[in-house]
Protein backbone atom coordinates (compact mmCIF):
# COMPACT_ATOMS: atom_id res chain seq x y z
CA UNK A 1 0.00 0.00 0.00
CA UNK A 2 2.92 2.53 0.86
CA UNK A 3 4.78 0.97 -2.24
CA UNK A 4 2.20 1.97 -4.25
CA UNK A 5 1.83 5.83 -2.75
CA UNK A 6 5.22 5.83 -2.98
CA UNK A 7 5.21 5.50 -6.57
CA UNK A 8 2.54 7.14 -7.73
CA UNK A 9 3.73 10.43 -6.36
CA UNK A 10 6.96 10.55 -5.91
CA UNK A 11 7.20 11.51 -9.79
CA UNK A 12 5.50 14.07 -9.63
CA UNK A 13 7.45 15.85 -7.48
CA UNK A 14 11.00 17.85 -7.94
CA UNK A 15 14.31 15.76 -7.51
CA UNK A 16 15.47 17.37 -4.38
CA UNK A 17 11.81 16.57 -2.60
CA UNK A 18 11.84 13.34 -3.97
CA UNK A 19 15.08 12.15 -2.50
CA UNK A 20 13.61 13.57 0.66
CA UNK A 21 10.42 11.91 0.66
CA UNK A 22 12.00 8.76 -0.83
CA UNK A 23 13.71 8.58 2.19
CA UNK A 24 11.76 8.18 5.15
CA UNK A 25 10.30 4.96 6.11
CA UNK A 26 7.76 2.58 4.84
CA UNK A 27 6.39 2.79 8.29
CA UNK A 28 5.61 6.44 8.23
CA UNK A 29 4.43 6.45 4.79
CA UNK A 30 1.87 3.73 6.18
CA UNK A 31 0.40 6.49 8.60
CA UNK A 32 0.79 9.25 5.86
CA UNK A 33 -2.76 11.15 5.20
CA UNK A 34 -1.30 14.52 3.96
CA UNK A 35 2.14 16.18 2.72
CA UNK A 36 2.20 20.02 2.68
CA UNK A 37 4.37 21.88 0.84
CA UNK A 38 4.49 25.39 1.21
CA UNK A 39 6.90 28.57 0.30
CA UNK A 40 9.73 29.04 2.31
CA UNK A 41 8.53 26.57 5.12
CA UNK A 42 9.72 22.58 5.91
CA UNK A 43 7.05 19.95 4.46
CA UNK A 44 4.38 19.14 6.73
CA UNK A 45 3.42 15.41 7.19
CA UNK A 46 0.07 14.91 8.61
CA UNK A 47 -0.22 11.48 9.91
CA UNK A 48 -3.00 8.66 11.21
CA UNK A 49 -1.72 10.61 14.48
CA UNK A 50 -0.52 13.54 14.27
CA UNK A 51 2.17 15.16 12.70
CA UNK A 52 5.48 15.26 11.47
CA UNK A 53 7.67 18.51 10.24
CA UNK A 54 10.47 18.24 8.12
CA UNK A 55 12.58 20.97 9.68
CA UNK A 56 15.49 19.87 8.41
CA UNK A 57 14.54 21.34 4.62
CA UNK A 58 12.62 24.51 3.60
CA UNK A 59 10.78 24.17 0.58
CA UNK A 60 11.54 27.34 -1.84
CA UNK A 61 8.93 29.29 -4.13
CA UNK A 62 10.98 27.93 -7.17
CA UNK A 63 10.62 24.45 -6.01
CA UNK A 64 6.96 25.21 -5.15
CA UNK A 65 6.42 26.43 -8.51
CA UNK A 66 8.36 23.50 -10.35
CA UNK A 67 6.14 21.04 -8.15
CA UNK A 68 3.04 22.39 -9.21
CA UNK A 69 4.30 22.23 -12.87
CA UNK A 70 5.48 18.70 -12.64
CA UNK A 71 1.77 17.79 -11.05
CA UNK A 72 0.20 19.62 -14.45
CA UNK A 73 2.63 17.72 -16.54
CA UNK A 74 3.82 20.77 -17.55
CA UNK A 75 0.35 21.41 -19.03
CA UNK A 76 -0.98 24.42 -17.33
CA UNK A 77 -3.36 24.98 -19.85
CA UNK A 78 -4.49 21.88 -19.79
CA UNK A 79 -5.87 22.05 -16.19
CA UNK A 80 -7.60 24.77 -16.60
CA UNK A 81 -10.37 23.63 -14.58
CA UNK A 82 -8.62 22.17 -12.17
CA UNK A 83 -6.73 25.19 -11.01
CA UNK A 84 -10.25 26.63 -10.94
CA UNK A 85 -11.14 23.81 -8.76
CA UNK A 86 -8.09 24.27 -6.62
CA UNK A 87 -7.41 20.61 -7.05
CA UNK A 88 -5.41 18.36 -9.09
CA UNK A 89 -6.32 14.52 -9.03
CA UNK A 90 -3.14 12.04 -9.86
CA UNK A 91 -3.11 8.59 -10.84
CA UNK A 92 -4.03 6.57 -7.79
CA UNK A 93 -6.63 9.20 -6.83
CA UNK A 94 -4.24 11.00 -4.48
CA UNK A 95 -6.05 14.76 -4.53
CA UNK A 96 -3.33 17.80 -4.25
CA UNK A 97 -5.15 20.71 -3.17
CA UNK A 98 -3.51 24.09 -4.70
CA UNK A 99 -4.05 27.45 -2.67
CA UNK A 100 -2.66 30.97 -3.91
CA UNK A 101 -3.69 34.11 -5.18
CA UNK A 102 -7.26 33.91 -6.60
CA UNK A 103 -7.69 35.67 -10.24
CA UNK A 104 -11.62 36.89 -10.45
CA UNK A 105 -13.70 37.39 -13.20
CA UNK A 106 -17.28 38.91 -12.51
CA UNK A 107 -16.98 37.85 -9.00
CA UNK A 108 -16.14 34.27 -9.24
CA UNK A 109 -12.02 32.34 -9.22
CA UNK A 110 -11.34 32.29 -12.78
CA UNK A 111 -8.30 30.50 -11.93
CA UNK A 112 -5.57 30.43 -9.18
CA UNK A 113 -2.12 32.10 -9.46
CA UNK A 114 1.07 32.20 -7.84
CA UNK A 115 0.39 28.95 -6.09
CA UNK A 116 1.94 29.07 -2.10
CA UNK A 117 0.25 26.07 -0.78
CA UNK A 118 0.04 22.36 -2.17
CA UNK A 119 -1.56 20.00 -0.08
CA UNK A 120 -1.26 16.30 -1.58
CA UNK A 121 -3.94 13.89 0.33
CA UNK A 122 -3.05 10.05 0.05
CA UNK A 123 -6.17 8.27 -1.31
CA UNK A 124 -6.48 4.85 0.51
CA UNK A 125 -8.89 2.05 -1.11
CA UNK A 126 -9.64 -0.02 1.57
CA UNK A 127 -11.87 -2.53 0.22
CA UNK A 128 -14.32 -3.98 2.89
CA UNK A 129 -13.85 -1.34 5.52
CA UNK A 130 -17.42 -1.08 5.04
CA UNK A 131 -18.68 -4.46 5.59
CA UNK A 132 -19.35 -3.98 9.45
CA UNK A 133 -22.03 -0.91 8.42
CA UNK A 134 -24.00 -3.34 6.13
CA UNK A 135 -26.32 -4.53 8.27
CA UNK A 136 -27.51 -1.31 9.33
CA UNK A 137 -27.29 -0.13 5.55
CA UNK A 138 -29.60 -2.58 4.33
CA UNK A 139 -32.63 -4.37 4.97
CA UNK A 140 -33.14 -8.37 5.38
CA UNK A 141 -33.55 -8.55 1.72
CA UNK A 142 -29.98 -6.73 1.20
CA UNK A 143 -31.33 -3.78 -0.27
CA UNK A 144 -30.09 -0.71 0.51
CA UNK A 145 -32.03 1.95 2.76
CA UNK A 146 -31.78 5.48 2.51
CA UNK A 147 -28.98 6.42 4.26
CA UNK A 148 -27.12 9.33 5.72
CA UNK A 149 -23.43 8.76 7.32
CA UNK A 150 -22.72 11.62 9.77
CA UNK A 151 -19.26 12.80 10.61
CA UNK A 152 -16.69 15.20 11.39
CA UNK A 153 -14.31 15.88 8.75
CA UNK A 154 -11.20 13.08 8.43
CA UNK A 155 -13.02 10.32 10.30
CA UNK A 156 -13.59 7.89 6.86
CA UNK A 157 -16.70 8.94 5.12
CA UNK A 158 -15.06 9.31 1.63
CA UNK A 159 -13.42 5.74 2.14
CA UNK A 160 -16.52 4.15 3.38
CA UNK A 161 -18.36 5.42 0.80
CA UNK A 162 -16.22 4.28 -1.75
CA UNK A 163 -16.32 0.68 -0.32
CA UNK A 164 -20.35 1.25 -0.28
CA UNK A 165 -20.66 1.77 -3.76
CA UNK A 166 -18.09 -1.21 -4.54
CA UNK A 167 -20.29 -3.52 -2.42
CA UNK A 168 -23.34 -2.82 -4.25
CA UNK A 169 -22.21 -2.02 -7.78
CA UNK A 170 -19.90 -5.71 -7.54
CA UNK A 171 -22.80 -6.95 -5.30
CA UNK A 172 -20.47 -8.52 -2.56
CA UNK A 173 -22.43 -10.04 -0.21
CA UNK A 174 -25.53 -8.46 -1.27
CA UNK A 175 -27.82 -8.47 -4.28
CA UNK A 176 -25.52 -6.71 -6.92
CA UNK A 177 -27.51 -2.36 -8.15
CA UNK A 178 -26.62 -0.31 -10.95
CA UNK A 179 -24.99 2.25 -8.88
CA UNK A 180 -24.70 6.73 -10.31
CA UNK A 181 -22.08 7.97 -7.98
CA UNK A 182 -21.63 11.73 -8.18
CA UNK A 183 -18.03 12.55 -7.75
CA UNK A 184 -18.16 16.22 -7.15
CA UNK A 185 -15.25 16.71 -6.05
CA UNK A 186 -13.47 13.94 -7.85
CA UNK A 187 -12.75 12.01 -4.00
CA UNK A 188 -14.50 9.08 -4.53
CA UNK A 189 -13.70 7.71 -8.06
CA UNK A 190 -10.30 10.21 -8.48
CA UNK A 191 -11.17 9.80 -12.27
CA UNK A 192 -8.42 11.05 -14.37
CA UNK A 193 -8.82 10.87 -18.35
CA UNK A 194 -11.83 9.52 -17.91
CA UNK A 195 -10.57 5.61 -15.87
CA UNK A 196 -11.50 5.62 -12.24
CA UNK A 197 -8.23 5.16 -10.45
CA UNK A 198 -10.00 4.27 -7.70
CA UNK A 199 -12.41 1.40 -8.83
CA UNK A 200 -15.62 1.63 -7.59
CA UNK A 201 -16.99 -1.67 -8.91
CA UNK A 202 -18.54 -3.29 -11.75
CA UNK A 203 -22.12 -1.49 -11.99
CA UNK A 204 -21.26 1.60 -11.31
CA UNK A 205 -21.44 4.53 -13.20
CA UNK A 206 -19.48 8.16 -12.13
CA UNK A 207 -20.43 11.28 -12.71
CA UNK A 208 -16.89 13.62 -12.23
CA UNK A 209 -17.07 17.37 -10.92
CA UNK A 210 -20.60 18.09 -10.97
CA UNK A 211 -22.44 19.73 -8.62
CA UNK A 212 -24.79 17.21 -6.46
CA UNK A 213 -28.09 19.01 -7.44
CA UNK A 214 -27.27 18.68 -11.57
CA UNK A 215 -25.32 15.54 -11.07
CA UNK A 216 -27.94 13.92 -9.75
CA UNK A 217 -30.78 14.94 -11.86
CA UNK A 218 -28.32 14.11 -14.86
CA UNK A 219 -27.43 10.41 -13.56
CA UNK A 220 -31.30 9.59 -13.25
CA UNK A 221 -31.98 10.56 -17.29
CA UNK A 222 -29.13 8.88 -18.19
CA UNK A 223 -27.90 5.63 -16.26
CA UNK A 224 -31.20 4.73 -14.57
CA UNK A 225 -29.44 3.83 -11.14
CA UNK A 226 -30.64 1.71 -8.41
CA UNK A 227 -28.46 3.59 -5.71
CA UNK A 228 -27.32 6.90 -5.95
CA UNK A 229 -23.93 7.51 -3.83
CA UNK A 230 -22.52 11.05 -3.02
CA UNK A 231 -20.36 13.00 -0.38
CA UNK A 232 -21.26 15.98 1.47
CA UNK A 233 -24.99 17.48 1.51
CA UNK A 234 -25.47 20.43 2.27
CA UNK A 235 -27.37 22.39 -0.39
CA UNK A 236 -30.06 23.56 -1.26
CA UNK A 237 -30.17 21.86 -4.65
CA UNK A 238 -29.08 18.75 -2.90
CA UNK A 239 -32.40 18.60 -1.30
CA UNK A 240 -34.57 19.16 -3.85
CA UNK A 241 -32.30 16.51 -6.31
CA UNK A 242 -32.70 14.08 -2.84
CA UNK A 243 -36.63 14.24 -3.73
CA UNK A 244 -35.88 13.58 -7.03
CA UNK A 245 -34.73 10.26 -6.80
CA UNK A 246 -36.97 9.40 -4.01
CA UNK A 247 -39.58 9.75 -6.18
CA UNK A 248 -38.20 7.97 -9.09
CA UNK A 249 -38.01 5.18 -6.38
CA UNK A 250 -33.79 5.40 -6.60
CA UNK A 251 -31.70 4.66 -2.90
CA UNK A 252 -29.68 7.64 -1.54
CA UNK A 253 -26.46 6.57 0.66
CA UNK A 254 -25.18 9.88 1.19
CA UNK A 255 -22.87 11.77 3.91
CA UNK A 256 -22.80 15.02 5.41
CA UNK A 257 -20.52 16.77 7.91
CA UNK A 258 -21.31 16.82 11.44
CA UNK A 259 -20.34 15.67 15.10
CA UNK A 260 -24.45 14.19 15.57
CA UNK A 261 -27.57 14.21 14.29
CA UNK A 262 -28.95 17.29 16.73
CA UNK A 263 -26.38 19.43 15.10
CA UNK A 264 -27.52 19.12 12.07
CA UNK A 265 -30.64 20.04 13.20
CA UNK A 266 -29.12 23.18 13.84
CA UNK A 267 -28.78 23.59 10.20
CA UNK A 268 -31.73 24.90 8.02
CA UNK A 269 -30.88 23.04 5.41
CA UNK A 270 -30.29 19.83 6.10
CA UNK A 271 -33.31 19.77 9.19
CA UNK A 272 -35.50 20.15 6.18
CA UNK A 273 -33.95 16.61 4.77
CA UNK A 274 -34.13 15.29 8.38
CA UNK A 275 -37.28 16.36 8.94
CA UNK A 276 -39.08 14.89 5.80
CA UNK A 277 -37.51 11.40 7.08
CA UNK A 278 -36.07 10.99 3.72
CA UNK A 279 -33.40 8.92 5.19
CA UNK A 280 -34.54 5.75 6.90
CA UNK A 281 -30.68 5.04 9.11
CA UNK A 282 -28.52 8.10 10.17
CA UNK A 283 -25.14 6.73 11.24
CA UNK A 284 -22.66 8.57 13.31
CA UNK A 285 -19.04 8.24 12.41
CA UNK A 286 -15.93 9.43 14.30
CA UNK A 287 -12.46 8.80 14.80
CA UNK A 288 -12.11 7.74 18.23
CA UNK A 289 -10.67 4.53 17.22
CA UNK A 290 -9.82 5.57 14.50
CA UNK A 291 -11.31 6.39 10.96
CA UNK A 292 -14.38 4.89 10.38
CA UNK A 293 -15.32 4.20 14.08
CA UNK A 294 -19.72 3.80 14.11
CA UNK A 295 -20.61 5.82 16.98
CA UNK A 296 -24.06 5.24 16.79
CA UNK A 297 -27.47 4.39 14.29
CA UNK A 298 -30.71 6.16 14.50
CA UNK A 299 -34.16 5.60 12.34
CA UNK A 300 -35.41 7.98 10.47
CA UNK A 301 -37.58 9.39 13.62
CA UNK A 302 -34.85 9.90 15.38
CA UNK A 303 -34.90 7.06 17.43
CA UNK A 304 -31.60 5.34 18.55
CA UNK A 305 -31.13 1.97 17.56
CA UNK A 306 -27.11 1.11 18.98
CA UNK B 1 48.68 5.51 -67.84
CA UNK B 2 45.29 3.46 -66.78
CA UNK B 3 46.66 4.02 -62.91
CA UNK B 4 46.78 7.77 -63.61
CA UNK B 5 43.49 7.82 -65.59
CA UNK B 6 41.99 5.98 -62.19
CA UNK B 7 43.91 8.25 -59.95
CA UNK B 8 42.15 11.35 -62.18
CA UNK B 9 38.66 9.21 -61.67
CA UNK B 10 39.24 8.89 -57.69
CA UNK B 11 40.52 13.04 -57.61
CA UNK B 12 37.04 13.97 -58.82
CA UNK B 13 34.63 11.94 -58.04
CA UNK B 14 36.04 12.84 -54.08
CA UNK B 15 35.92 16.15 -55.04
CA UNK B 16 32.44 15.85 -56.78
CA UNK B 17 31.07 14.32 -54.14
CA UNK B 18 32.46 16.42 -51.18
CA UNK B 19 30.65 19.02 -52.84
CA UNK B 20 27.28 17.64 -53.10
CA UNK B 21 27.86 16.53 -49.30
CA UNK B 22 28.38 20.69 -48.44
CA UNK B 23 25.42 21.31 -51.32
CA UNK B 24 23.08 18.60 -49.17
CA UNK B 25 23.82 20.31 -45.63
CA UNK B 26 21.64 23.16 -46.56
CA UNK B 27 18.61 21.13 -48.39
CA UNK B 28 19.01 19.22 -45.37
CA UNK B 29 18.32 22.10 -43.14
CA UNK B 30 15.91 23.64 -45.09
CA UNK B 31 13.91 20.60 -44.55
CA UNK B 32 14.40 20.27 -41.10
CA UNK B 33 13.15 23.81 -40.58
CA UNK B 34 10.03 22.80 -42.75
CA UNK B 35 9.36 19.49 -40.14
CA UNK B 36 10.40 21.57 -37.60
CA UNK B 37 6.85 23.67 -38.68
CA UNK B 38 5.24 21.11 -39.01
CA UNK B 39 5.78 19.85 -35.71
CA UNK B 40 5.30 22.99 -33.72
CA UNK B 41 1.88 23.07 -35.98
CA UNK B 42 0.91 19.91 -34.64
CA UNK B 43 1.50 21.12 -30.73
CA UNK B 44 -0.96 24.45 -31.59
CA UNK B 45 -3.63 22.46 -33.02
CA UNK B 46 -2.94 19.93 -30.03
CA UNK B 47 -3.25 22.37 -27.48
CA UNK B 48 -5.76 24.05 -29.28
CA UNK B 49 -8.29 21.97 -29.77
CA UNK B 50 -7.80 19.14 -27.15
CA UNK B 51 -5.83 20.65 -24.23
CA UNK B 52 -3.34 17.53 -24.93
CA UNK B 53 -0.84 17.79 -22.00
CA UNK B 54 2.78 18.22 -23.56
CA UNK B 55 4.21 14.45 -22.82
CA UNK B 56 1.19 13.68 -25.34
CA UNK B 57 1.22 16.66 -27.66
CA UNK B 58 5.13 16.08 -27.88
CA UNK B 59 5.09 12.74 -28.76
CA UNK B 60 2.36 13.69 -31.67
CA UNK B 61 4.23 16.59 -32.83
CA UNK B 62 7.59 13.96 -33.22
CA UNK B 63 5.01 12.14 -36.13
CA UNK B 64 4.43 15.59 -37.96
CA UNK B 65 8.06 16.63 -38.09
CA UNK B 66 9.54 14.86 -40.52
CA UNK B 67 13.20 15.03 -40.64
CA UNK B 68 12.69 16.98 -37.19
CA UNK B 69 10.75 14.52 -35.09
CA UNK B 70 13.65 13.74 -32.94
CA UNK B 71 13.68 17.16 -31.18
CA UNK B 72 9.89 17.02 -30.00
CA UNK B 73 10.63 13.46 -29.51
CA UNK B 74 13.16 13.29 -26.80
CA UNK B 75 11.52 16.01 -25.21
CA UNK B 76 8.23 13.98 -24.42
CA UNK B 77 10.48 10.81 -23.67
CA UNK B 78 12.11 12.57 -20.95
CA UNK B 79 8.49 14.17 -19.37
CA UNK B 80 6.76 10.62 -20.19
CA UNK B 81 9.78 9.10 -17.93
CA UNK B 82 9.01 11.39 -15.55
CA UNK B 83 12.73 12.23 -15.11
CA UNK B 84 11.70 15.19 -13.00
CA UNK B 85 12.27 17.85 -15.69
CA UNK B 86 9.58 20.35 -16.71
CA UNK B 87 8.72 21.35 -20.37
CA UNK B 88 11.14 23.78 -20.10
CA UNK B 89 13.76 22.01 -18.91
CA UNK B 90 13.06 18.70 -21.06
CA UNK B 91 12.94 20.75 -24.63
CA UNK B 92 16.94 22.59 -23.61
CA UNK B 93 17.95 19.33 -22.69
CA UNK B 94 16.55 17.47 -26.18
CA UNK B 95 17.88 20.78 -27.88
CA UNK B 96 21.57 20.49 -26.71
CA UNK B 97 21.64 16.79 -28.25
CA UNK B 98 19.81 17.45 -31.42
CA UNK B 99 21.86 17.62 -34.61
CA UNK B 100 20.36 21.03 -35.58
CA UNK B 101 22.77 24.25 -36.67
CA UNK B 102 23.34 26.28 -33.96
CA UNK B 103 21.50 29.14 -35.56
CA UNK B 104 18.39 27.13 -35.15
CA UNK B 105 18.81 25.50 -32.00
CA UNK B 106 19.40 29.04 -30.92
CA UNK B 107 16.05 30.10 -32.39
CA UNK B 108 14.30 27.41 -30.70
CA UNK B 109 15.34 28.15 -26.87
CA UNK B 110 12.72 30.85 -27.26
CA UNK B 111 10.24 28.15 -26.84
CA UNK B 112 11.58 26.67 -23.23
CA UNK B 113 10.82 29.99 -21.30
CA UNK B 114 7.52 29.27 -19.63
CA UNK B 115 6.57 26.16 -21.98
CA UNK B 116 3.58 24.53 -20.49
CA UNK B 117 3.52 28.01 -17.61
CA UNK B 118 0.29 29.53 -19.61
CA UNK B 119 -3.14 29.29 -19.84
CA UNK B 120 -4.34 28.44 -23.46
CA UNK B 121 -4.16 31.27 -25.39
CA UNK B 122 -0.87 32.28 -23.87
CA UNK B 123 0.62 29.11 -24.66
CA UNK B 124 -0.79 29.34 -28.31
CA UNK B 125 0.78 32.59 -28.81
CA UNK B 126 3.82 31.42 -28.09
CA UNK B 127 4.22 28.52 -30.43
CA UNK B 128 2.65 30.66 -33.05
CA UNK B 129 5.15 33.36 -32.49
CA UNK B 130 8.08 30.47 -32.48
CA UNK B 131 6.78 29.00 -35.99
CA UNK B 132 6.54 32.13 -37.74
CA UNK B 133 10.36 32.70 -36.84
CA UNK B 134 10.75 29.04 -37.90
CA UNK B 135 9.15 29.88 -41.20
CA UNK B 136 11.00 32.80 -41.97
CA UNK B 137 14.55 30.87 -41.32
CA UNK B 138 13.17 28.06 -43.54
CA UNK B 139 12.94 30.54 -46.24
CA UNK B 140 16.28 32.12 -45.81
CA UNK B 141 17.47 28.41 -45.93
CA UNK B 142 15.42 27.69 -49.31
CA UNK B 143 17.33 30.83 -50.46
CA UNK B 144 20.81 29.06 -49.09
CA UNK B 145 20.05 26.00 -51.15
CA UNK B 146 19.50 27.52 -54.20
CA UNK B 147 22.29 30.32 -54.09
CA UNK B 148 24.99 27.99 -52.19
CA UNK B 149 23.82 24.85 -53.36
CA UNK B 150 24.06 25.47 -56.80
CA UNK B 151 28.03 26.93 -56.24
CA UNK B 152 29.20 23.74 -53.74
CA UNK B 153 27.91 21.39 -56.39
CA UNK B 154 29.93 23.35 -59.64
CA UNK B 155 32.74 23.97 -56.97
CA UNK B 156 33.18 19.94 -56.07
CA UNK B 157 33.60 19.77 -60.23
CA UNK B 158 35.83 22.81 -60.36
CA UNK B 159 38.28 21.67 -57.55
CA UNK B 160 38.21 18.36 -58.63
CA UNK B 161 39.50 19.28 -62.51
CA UNK B 162 42.05 21.87 -61.09
CA UNK B 163 43.58 18.91 -58.68
CA UNK B 164 43.56 16.71 -62.12
CA UNK B 165 45.53 19.07 -63.83
CA UNK B 166 47.97 19.91 -61.12
CA UNK B 167 48.55 16.75 -60.54
CA UNK B 168 49.06 14.93 -63.92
Amino acid sequence: MSEQALTQILPYLPPLLRQLLGGLDDEVWAELEEIRLKSQQPPLLRLHQGERLLSEYTVSSAELHKTLLLLAESSLYAFDEQLRRGYITLPGGHRVGLSGRAVLERGAIRALKEISSINIRIARHLSGVAAPLLPHLCDEAGAPRQSLLISPPQAGKTTLLRDIARIFADGDGVPPLRVGVVDERSELAATRGGVAALPLGLRADVLDGAPKGEGIALLLRSMSPQLLICDELGGVADAEALRDAANAGVRVIASAHGASAAELRRRPLLRSILEEGCFERLLILSRRSGPGTLEAVYDGQGRQLC
Amino acid sequence: MLIKLLGALCVIVSAVALGRCKAAQFSSRRRQLAGLQGGLLSLEQQISYTAAPLPQALAEAAQAADTAGGLFAAAAGHLQRQDGLTAGEAWLLALEQSELQQRDRQLLTALAAGFGHSDGDGQLSQVALLRERVAAAERQAAEEEQRLGKIWRSMGWAIGSVLVLLLA
